[in-house]
Parts: structure tokens; C-alpha cells; sequence
């Protein structure tokens, strides 16, 4: 039987646009993290609160990515940065050259730090590369605290988490120290912040955290 | 939800490493990690879907499915992990690196004799 023998990887095609993007982002100096969790995590109020205590400290753009609707880039567009949207009519995770394209709209804008919102999503957005630097995964306490044992392939390529509205803790049975000991099972090396969007709780540590990263890349 | 397109990925590489007057397709060798976020079964089912009434109709998605295999930084060995713990199995650290389980690659392409 013939055989034709290939090798090659099936994504392969978003991996060298993800590379071309990281190339360019490093060109730029931009520090660049990719933000990815279920939906209703608080990914975009992450973004907000991230632009609002980063003031005077460092510039951000961001990508919007959302099945439907600009209704985040409208939020973001209200603190005055940067920001594109990208709408994926259904697509479940963004790719490397829906980012290539969005950041052709950003390309003149001065900023230090691209905040890239992913589809709110745990499961596909882990097999697409971006282009960014480091992955950052946001985890609410609402969410239960064996989330990271369900989704182990995204909390395994993410740098960081972000345990979201632990105001909300005296009000819930998640056991915040079995969500981090379970997510440091799947990854050691987490760099993990625990905060609340609502009260700004620990996110002077998140930004300090970003600061020491920007002009790095 | 994203077997699709990663199905139709598969489609596009197969269709460009055909020579020029190709006998017919008869299986595609696939490997894919655990830990590639694919489910095997819903990739088959639509490669077998895009590929119906096309030049490819009855060609088999051969899967291989790659175990999550890990090496332990601090005494060297090597364990399979089968639940999402990333822990040595001979010294119980989490100081691991992931040597296998990402993959999702194509590998042969065999044809009708």
C-alpha cells in the first residue's frame, strides 16, 4: 500500500501566524497576555480594573474577542484606551490571524501592554496559539474549587491565575485553599492573585506583577 | 466545538501532500494527545462529515491517541498520568515537564494499492 509519509503538525498554520504576531508584538516592546476563562468569570471586568489601577503606571490596549456583540469594547472604549473587538459569529476560541488582523487597528496607538480577551471558553482557546507572551487564566469562586482538575490542559499552559470575587467567599462553600492546592497540582509554576473586581482587593499586587513584566518581552 | 475546524485543517494538509493522479485515500494517520483539548470521537465524526460526497468519501481518520507522560525534575523518572495530577509517580513531586500529550499532528497518508 503506498504510504505518503507527512508529519506535520494540523495547526500549523495558526503557529506560524502566532509566531509572525509574536515577532511583531516583541518588535513593538509590548507585553502581551492572553485572557482566558469560562464565561462570566469576570474577564472583562479584569480588564477594567486592570486599566483603572495601571493609571500613570504603564499604557494598555486591548482585543476584544466575543461570540457576539461589541458590547466589551464598548465598556473598555469608556476608560479611554486602545480596543478593538473581535466578533467570532459562533467560533468558539480566537486565532492567530483574527489577532494579526485586530492588532492592524491598534498598530499606531502607543501603549506598553495588549490585553488579549479571549472567548470565554476553558476548552478550545488552550489549543491556539496567539502570539502572547504568557496565557492568564481567570477562575471565579463561584466557579467550584475542582474547576482546575475538569480543565487541566489550560491551567497546565497558563502562567498565571486569577481567582476572581473572593468578596463573594463567606457567602460560598468553595474552599479557596483546595482551588489553589488543585490548580498548583496541575502547574507547579502558577503565579497565583487572588482579588475581587468589585472591592479592587488585591490587585495592587496584579499590577505591581504586570509592571515588573512590561519592556521585558 | 472546534473539531470542525481542526477537521477541516486535516482536510486542507491531506488534499496539498496528495501527488498528482493519486490512487484513492484510504486512511489518514493522525496523533493526538490527551491533553490537546480534541475529542477523537467528535473529530472523526466530522472529518467523516466534510470529507462525504467529496473526492476523500471513505477515507478512515486513523487515530493514535498519545498518553500525558511527564518527567520529574528532581528524580528523573518518567510516569504516565492518567487523571489530571501532574505528580511523579516514583517520588510524588509536582516539579514536573510535560514530555508528551499536546500533540495533534498528522503522519501518513496511505492510499488504495
Amino acid at each position: 500500500m503506498p504510504v505518503i509519509t507527512i508529519e506535520r503538525k494540523v495547526l500549523e498554520k495558526n503557529d506560524v501566524i502566532a509566531n509572525q504576531n509574536r515577532e511583531k508584538f516583541k518588535s513593538k516592546n509590548l507585553f502581551v497576555m492572553n485572557f482566558v476563562s469560562s464565561p462570566g468569570s469576570g474577564k472583562t471586568s479584569l480588564v477594567e480594573k486592570t486599566i483603572e489601577f495601571s493609571r500613570g503606571k504603564f499604557k494598555i490596549g486591548v482585543i476584544e474577542g466575543d461570540v457576539q456583540t461589541n458590547l466589551d469594547a464598548e465598556r473598555v472604549n469608556k476608560f479611554n484606551v486602545p480596543v478593538v473587538q473581535i466578533v467570532t459569529n459562533g467560533g468558539c476560541h480566537l486565532e492567530a490571524n483574527l489577532v494579526r488582523d485586530a492588532y492592524k487597528n491598534l498598530e499606531n496607538e502607543d501603549f506598553d501592554v495588549l490585553i488579549i480577551e479571549n472567548v470565554g471558553n476553558l476548552v478550545c482557546p488552550s489549543s491556539y496559539d496567539l502570539g502572547e507572551d504568557i496565557k492568564v487564566v481567570i477562575l471565579s469562586t463561584t466557579e467550584g474549587d475542582d474547576k482546575p482538575l475538569k480543565y487541566p490542559a489550560m491551567f497546565r499552559n497558563a502562567s498565571v491565575l486569577i481567582i476572581n470575587k473572593i468578596d463573594l467567599l463567606p457567602y460560598l462553600d468553595c474552599n479557596i485553599e483546595e482551588m489553589k492546592k488543585n490548580a498548583l497540582s496541575i502547574n507547579q509554576q502558577l503565579k497565583i492573585f487572588e482579588v475581587s473586581c468589585k472591592t479592587g482587593e488585591g490587585l495592587s499586587e496584579w499590577i505591581e506583577w504586570i509592571q515588573k513584566n512590561v519592556g521585558k518581552s | 466545538m472546534h473539531e470542525l475546524s481542526i477537521a477541516q485543517e486535516i482536510i486542507n494538509i491531506v488534499k496539498t501532500s496528495l501527488p498528482d493522479g493519486h490512487q484513492k485515500v484510504k486512511n489518514v494517520k493522525i496523533r493526538v494527545g490527551k491533553l490537546s483539548g480534541v475529542l477523537s470521537d467528535s473529530l472523526k465524526f466530522c472529518f467523516e462529515s466534510i470529507i462525504y460526497q467529496t473526492e476523500l468519501e471513505g477515507a478512515l481518520l486513523v487515530i493514535e491517541e498519545i498518553p500525558v507522560q511527564i518527567k520529574c525534575n528532581e528524580c528523573n523518572s518518567i510516569s504516565i498520568i492518567d487523571d489530571p495530577f501532574f505528580q511523579c509517580k516514583n517520588c510524588q513531586s509536582f516539579d514536573v515537564q510535560l514530555i508528551s500529550g499536546k500533540e495533534l499532528e498528522i503522519t501518513e497518508i496511505e492510499l488504495e494499492d
